[in-house]
């Protein structure tokens, strides 16, 4: 019998026990320390350039300065850095990778053991890697339940594999890999355990961008800081009794900025094009960007976007603001040129939650500052860049029906989960029975029917797809009787959407207030790595999931399996 | 604050525009994917003991439900209550309701953490169902006061949240603030704000005499 989790706490077998003896940080009371920006010059993470040996990766746990006035912040992360080192790789050349736990066996954060898959039973120190956005087979993909502890003496129900092997069979893009353990993805993403991946192909080689030094990563990410420097992950405020869940919260948001692992650092620049692959690394916090005169808000540089999360786009799309959602990635070119002397303040003003809002501010997260000198010429932007064929419609063998939803307390309103579904047959678990199979090499369109108030970032793992539109829908109709009820005409997404190849997709909400539903459209096509028609026997399936990490850890996650 | 580009947030601001469109069906062509036609008759989650309503067009209440201000309090007490897996009448639920409701839990935290959701009567069923099927939500009046004058009443009713009609103590209790109105020939409930018991909070003992 599955247990509820209110028998889990009438049974007081809440290993939350342990987990509620924590001093107690209730959640958005709370702040930073004051943390003057831009004072620490932006870090960039070193370079990995794996050869054909498996590459060993070490998950530790060390201490690392993220800000001038902070003390050292206790964090875990890939090879004893924060973020891990990136990983520069080539289309068709694979590598092998070995991530090997070395961590403590306690976590230094609260876990809620009354969350699926973090029950008492299992250890709290647990590790899988999910390279995201990466085109590979089961036992690579970081399946959440393929975890790992330290040395490998415990391993979770789907591990089969200490190496993983990504073919690189995709073009050039930016992917990340981070933890995504069943139930603590949230808390280990947040100790640390994050870092980029670039493939690259002659494509861009022959692209006339900037490269070198003028190619630099920027993974955002906020955090809550205690005054000795220790990370604040908060938890539940118990103000009806007892909370249910007892320490999870339904999203999380800080009030300090880390562009690589530095809390709002400052970065050097010539007056000439630079080239930015922004990643949203932020467990919860879609991120509204600009970019302005640190002295004179009124001059403001535009965004040249050249590639989505999968690759580049067409063609350069000009835009005045970003919206990013977590864990999409925007590649981004930004011209400094005449700009010598002044500074310019990268501004977020995104609602927290999306679009809501509620939750802490995080108004800025660096500078830049036009004051080296120019030392290579520039180049003009490609009027085009790579090819995006976009997927015909009619190559969709099946339309699936996805539903977006939340459990709320009846008590308090409040989120218990988040959870994915059919729209014929509901909310569905974690641990519900597959609903998505998918043959190899077939296309299919999947729709998002967000009937929450949130905006969900939804990554769909192994592929690439297209967004093709999003509609409104009557909420309450379909609330009260399950009936669709379009009440407006598609409308086709934003120029840096399509075409575009893209993981993870914005399935905003529409206006539950009144009554507005609103469903997001997407196609892809479910290739197999190096053109399999089958995925090897016995492999983990994959996962879709909203990419808020708080909501993939509490059911708002479901596996999918890919037949031949 | 710069202007926001994206559309979502153009459809936050515009929810006039919103509902002007909300309440002309759009039959929507062939011309996309997806757009096809709801599927009629179509009963949510039925089958599966997950939330959904059995509803069917606009629910009509059940006279005794709406002919006073006590059976309109009475029967959302009883819609919303029942042991582990009783599924909800949706019917006799939204028909209390006056067309634009609405609900609030005080004490929520919403999201955000700092304030609480508000929800229309289907939105709040629908997200709060599965949690009742699973967990069992039994509640009922234990005190009740009014005042009111002409075609609005204030009901403040004092309630107890069991999840079993057997258990000894209630999980929870509180204060149902009702704003009712009548239309001359039945009684709606317009809003519901509640505020349970906390940790740093307890009921009166005035609100607690029948």
């Amino acid at each position: 019998m599955k247990l509820s989790r209110r028998d889990v706490l009438r049974l007081g077998a809440v290993a939350g026990a342990g987990a509620l003896l924590l001093p107690k940080k209730f959640a958005f009371a709370q702040s930073s320390p004051t943390l003057t920006p831009f004072v620490d010059p932006l870090p960039i993470p070193p370079v990995i350039t794996p050869g054909s040996s498996t590459v060993n990766i070490h998950m530790t746990q060390f201490t690392q300065k993220l800000h001038r006035d902070l003390p050292a912040t206790k964090l875990w992360g890939y090879n004893g850095i924060y973020p891990g080192p990136t990983f520069e790789t080539r289309t068709g050349q694979p590598i092998s990778v070995q991530w090997l736990n070395e961590l403590p066996s306690r976590h230094f954060l609260p876990i809620d053991h009354t969350i699926h898959g973090a029950e008492s039973t299992v250890p709290d120190v647990r590790t899988v890697v999910h390279l995201h956005g990466a085109k590979v087979f089961g036992d690579s993909d970081g399946y959440p339940e393929a975890w790992f502890t330290n040395n490998f003496a415990k391993t979770g129900p789907f591990f089969s594999n200490r190496v993983y092997h990504y073919p690189n069979d995709q073009a050039s893009m930016a992917l990340w890999y981070h933890d995504h353990a069943l139930g603590i993805t949230r808390l280990n993403v947040y100790a640390g355990l994050a870092g980029m991946y670039f493939v690259r192909d002659h494509a861009e080689d022959s692209l006339p961008i900037p490269k070198g030094k003028y190619e630099v990563p920027l993974m955002f990410q906020d955090r809550f800081f205690n005054a000795d420097g220790s990370l604040n992950y908060p938890v539940q405020d118990p103000g009806v009794s007892p909370p249910i869940p007892p320490i999870w919260i339904p999203e999380f948001f800080g009030d300090a900025g880390l562009v690589n692992g530095k809390v709002f650092p400052f970065l050097d620049v010539e007056p000439r094009k630079y080239r930015f692959r922004m990643l949203n690394a932020c467990n919860a916090r879609f991120l509204h960007l600009t970019l302005a005169n640190s002295r004179d808000a009124n001059e403001t540089l535009l965004f040249h976007q050249i590639g989505a999360d999968q690759g580049f786009l067409p063609k350069p799309v000009t835009l005045g603001d970003l919206l990013m959602g977590p864990a999409e990635r925007y590649d981004i070119v930004i011209d400094f040129t005449g700009k010598a002397g002044k500074s310019f303040t990268l501004k977020n003003d995104a609602p927290s939650p999306f679009p809501g809002g509620g939750g802490a501010d995080l108004p800025q997260l660096m500078q830049f500052r036009v004051k080296l000198p120019l030392s290579h010429a520039d180049q003009p932007l490609p009027a085009n860049l790579v090819p995006v064929p976009l997927i015909d419609t009619h190559d969709s063998c099946q339309t699936r029906k996805l539903l977006l939803s939340e459990d709320d307390d009846p008590t308090t309103g409040d989120p218990i989960e988040g959870m994915l579904g059919t729209v014929a047959a509901g909310p569905l678990h974690w641990s519900s029975p597959m609903t998505e199979n998918p043959r190899a090499n077939t296309t299919e369109i999947w729709e998002l029917y967000n009937v929450t108030t949130d905006g969900h970032p939804i990554h769909v793992h192994l592929v690439r797809f297209q967004v093709l539109n999003r509609q409104k829908f009557d909420l309450n109709l379909f609330q009260s009787t399950g009936q669709i009820h379009f009440i407006a005409p598609p409308e086709a997404p934003g120029a840096n959407e399509r075409p575009a190849w893209k993981d993870v997709v914005k399935a905003f909400p529409g206006d539950p207030d009144n009554g507005v539903g609103l469903v997001t459209r997407v196609i892809q096509k479910f290739d197999l790595p190096n053109g399999a028609s089958a995925p090897p026997r016995g492999v983990p399936p994959y996962v879709w999931h909203c990419h808020i990490l708080e909501h993939e850890d509490n059911d708002m996650m479901r596996p999918y399996v890919v037949l031949p | 604050m710069p202007r926001l580009n994206f559309r979502v947030v153009g459809r936050v601001v515009g929810i006039v525009a919103l509902t002007l469109l909300a309440s002309l069906p759009f039959t929507a062509g062939a011309q996309e994917p997806g757009a096809t036609p709801a599927p009629s008759g179509h009963s949510m989650h039925g089958s599966s003991g997950a939330p959904g309503g059995h509803m069917a067009g606009l629910p009509k209440a059940a006279p005794a439900d709406v002919a006073s201000s006590e059976a309109i309090v009475a029967a959302y007490y009883e819609a919303l209550s029942g042991p582990v897996g009783k599924k909800r009448d949706w019917n006799r639920f939204l028909s209390l309701f006056f067309p634009g409701a609405r609900l609030l839990p005080a004490e929520g935290k919403g999201h955000s953490g700092t304030m609480p959701h508000t929800f229309s009567p289907s939105k709040y069923l629908y997200d709060t169902e599965s949690n009742m099927l699973q967990e069992g939500y039994v509640v009922k009046e234990i005190a009740h006061r009014s005042e009111g004058f002409g075609k609005i009443l204030h009901v403040w009713s004092t309630y107890e949240a069991r999840h079993a009609a057997a258990d000894a103590k209630p999980f929870v209790r509180g204060i149902n603030s009702f704003q009712l109105f009548n239309d001359g020939k039945r009684w709606w409930i317009f809003d519901v704000v509640w505020q349970p018991e906390t940790t740093k909070l307890t009921l009166p003992a005035e609100d607690l005499k029948p």
